[in-house]
C-alpha cells in the first residue's frame, strides 16, 4: 500500500468488514458518523455521540418500564359485566396447561427472561465503566449481554398485542391495563438503548481501563494517545 | 464516508492472513495467534469464516422445511363460542380474517407466518446454492438481501405471540374459548431454526470467490 507507511504513526484502528471482510485502517470517527464498507455497504463503525451514557439512560428507564410491565396486567376482556385481565408472565404460564409448555417457555424467555438479562447485563458493565472501572469478569458478562440482545422480542410481543386488540374487538371490550402503557414505554427505551449501545466504544473503553489498572495509573500520557482505544497493529503489505 | 481517502487495505482480512473475532470485532493477526486460537481481547476462539457455515446452514434450513409442514397442517388454535368451534390453521385464521372484513390484520398474519418464513428458506437456499456455485454475480445485492434477512426474521413469531395473548386473556372461558392446537408448537420451531439458519449463514463466502480472483 502506498499510504500505509504514512499512517503508520497516526492513531488509525484496524477493522474488517463483518459481512465481506474488507479490511479498513479507520480513522479516529466523528460524534454521530457512520462508516460504511465501500463495496457491500455495510455499517462498519460509528463514532461515538456519547453512546455510553445514552445507553446508560434508556436502559436504566427500560428496566424501570420492564418492572411496571410485568407487575401490572397488559389488557383486560370486559363482557357481560365482568373484567377479566393477564399479565405478561401468565401468558406464558397459560400455555402449559394445554401440553404447550415448550412454546410458553420461549415466550417467558423471549419477552421476559431474555429482556431483562440483557438490561441487568448492560448495567453490570456500563455503570462501573461510567464511573471509571472496569467491572469484574467484564468479558463473559458483555459477551453473554450481547449475545441475549437479539433474542429478546419486545417490539414483536407488541405487535402481536395489537393484533390481538383488533381481533377480539368484535368479541368483546378490550381493556388496557397500565401494564400496557409500561410496555410500549419499555420498547420506545428499549429501542432507543439498543440504537445507542456501541459495543465497539464499549470493549474499547474497558480496554483502556484495563491499561489504566495494569500501568498503576502511573503513564498517563500513553492513555491519553490511546483515547480512541486504537489497535496499532502493523499491516503486511497487500499482495 | 470512508472512500473519499484511501482508508481501506485493498484486501480482504483472510487474504492479509488476519480474522476478525466474530464477538469484540478486533482485528487479529493470525500469525501473532497463542496456540489456543482465542481472541487476544475477549478469548473468544478466532475463526476467519464461521465454521462448517453452508453444511450447518443446509442442515437448519431442511430442518425448517420440514417443520413447516405440520405447523401448516394441524390447527394453531381453536375458537370457540358457546360450545362450538373448528380449529384454525395458519392460512385459515387468515381467512378468516379476510371474510370478517379484517383484511389489514389478515395482511399483518400472513406477512409475518407466511411470507416471512417462506421467503426467508427461499432466500437462504439462493445464497447458499450460489455460494456453493461460487457465483460471482450481484455480491453487493445477496449481500443486502443477507441483512433484510437477518432485519426481519424475527418478526415470524408474531403469531405464536398471538395465540399466547388470546389463550391467555379468554382463559376464564365465559365469552369463548380459545385453545392453542399442537400447530403453534411446530410453527415456533420453525421460526427459531430459521433464526439459528439465518445466524449460521456466514456473508463474507459470498466475496471470497471475488477475492480469491483479486489475489
Amino acid at each position: 500500500m502506498p499510504d500505509s507507511n504514512e499512517n503508520a504513526q497516526d492513531s488509525f484502528e484496524l477493522l474488517a468488514c463483518h459481512e465481506c471482510d474488507y479490511l479498513y485502517k479507520l480513522p479516529p470517527l466523528e460524534e454521530r458518523t457512520l462508516a460504511r464498507c465501500h463495496r457491500c455497504g455495510s455499517v462498519l463503525a460509528e463514532g461515538d455521540g456519547d453512546s455510553i451514557d445514552n445507553t446508560l439512560a434508556f436502559t436504566m428507564a427500560a428496566l424501570i418500564c420492564f418492572v411496571i410491565a410485568n407487575a401490572y396486567p397488559i389488557l383486560g376482556l370486559r363482557a357481560a359485566g365482568q373484567e377479566q385481565f393477564y399479565t405478561l408472565f401468565y401468558g406464558a404460564v397459560v400455555l402449559s396447561k394445554f401440553d404447550l409448555g415448550a412454546v410458553g417457555f420461549v415466550v417467558f424467555l423471549t419477552t421476559i427472561l431474555f429482556p431483562l438479562l440483557s438490561m441487568i447485563g448492560l448495567l453490570y458493565v456500563l455503570i462501573p465503566i461510567k464511573t471509571g472501572r472496569r467491572p469484574r469478569y467484564f468479558i463473559p458478562i458483555f459477551k453473554f449481554t450481547l449475545a441475549l440482545l437479539p433474542w429478546g422480542m419486545i417490539g414483536v410481543y407488541m405487535l402481536g398485542v395489537l393484533v390481538s386488540i383488533v381481533k377480539l374487538g368484535d368479541l368483546a371490550t378490550v381493556v388496557p391495563g397500565w401494564g400496557l402503557y409500561a410496555l410500549v414505554s419499555l420498547l420506545l427505551v428499549s429501542v432507543a438503548a439498543v440504537t445507542t449501545l456501541n459495543p465497539r466504544i464499549i470493549w474499547q473503553t474497558a480496554d483502556r481501563l484495563q491499561q489504566v489498572k495494569s500501568d498503576g495509573g502511573v503513564d498517563s500520557k500513553q492513555i491519553d494517545n490511546s483515547s480512541q482505544g486504537s489497535h496499532n497493529v502493523s499491516l503486511p503489505d497487500s499482495p | 464516508m470512508i472512500s473519499k481517502q484511501r482508508n481501506y487495505v485493498g484486501v480482504s482480512a483472510r487474504k492479509s492472513g488476519m480474522a476478525a473475532c466474530h464477538v469484540c470485532h478486533l482485528v487479529v493477526s493470525l500469525e501473532t495467534l497463542k496456540d489456543d486460537n482465542s481472541c487476544t481481547r475477549c478469548h473468544t476462539p478466532i475463526h476467519s469464516r464461521k465454521v462448517e457455515s453452508i453444511s450447518r446452514t443446509w442442515a437448519l434450513v431442511c430442518t425448517a422445511v420440514i417443520l413447516y409442514i405440520p405447523a401448516n397442517i394441524y390447527p394453531i388454535m381453536t375458537v370457540s363460542k358457546l360450545g362450538q368451534g373448528e380449529p384454525n390453521t395458519i392460512i385459515s385464521g387468515v381467512m378468516h380474517l379476510i371474510h370478517s372484513g379484517m383484511w389489514p390484520l389478515a395482511l399483518i398474519v400472513f406477512v409475518a407466518s407466511i411470507i416471512v418464513p417462506v421467503g426467508k428458506l427461499l432466500v437462504l437456499m439462493y445464497l447458499l446454492y450460489s455460494v456453493q456455485n461460487r457465483s460471482k454475480n450481484h455480491p453487493k445485492d445477496r449481500t443486502s438481501l443477507y441483512r433484510i434477512l437477518e432485519l426481519f426474521g424475527h418478526w415470524s413469531m408474531v403469531d405464536v405471540f398471538l395465540v399466547s395473548i388470546l389463550v391467555a386473556l379468554v382463559d376464564l372461558g365465559f365469552i369463548a374459548t380459545i385453545e392453542p392446537g399442537i400447530g403453534v408448537l411446530y410453527f415456533g420451531a420453525v421460526v427459531i431454526v430459521t433464526l439459528f439458519a439465518s445466524r449460521a449463514f456466514d456473508p463474507r463466502l459470498i466475496w471470497d470467490v471475488i477475492d480469491d480472483d483479486i489475489g
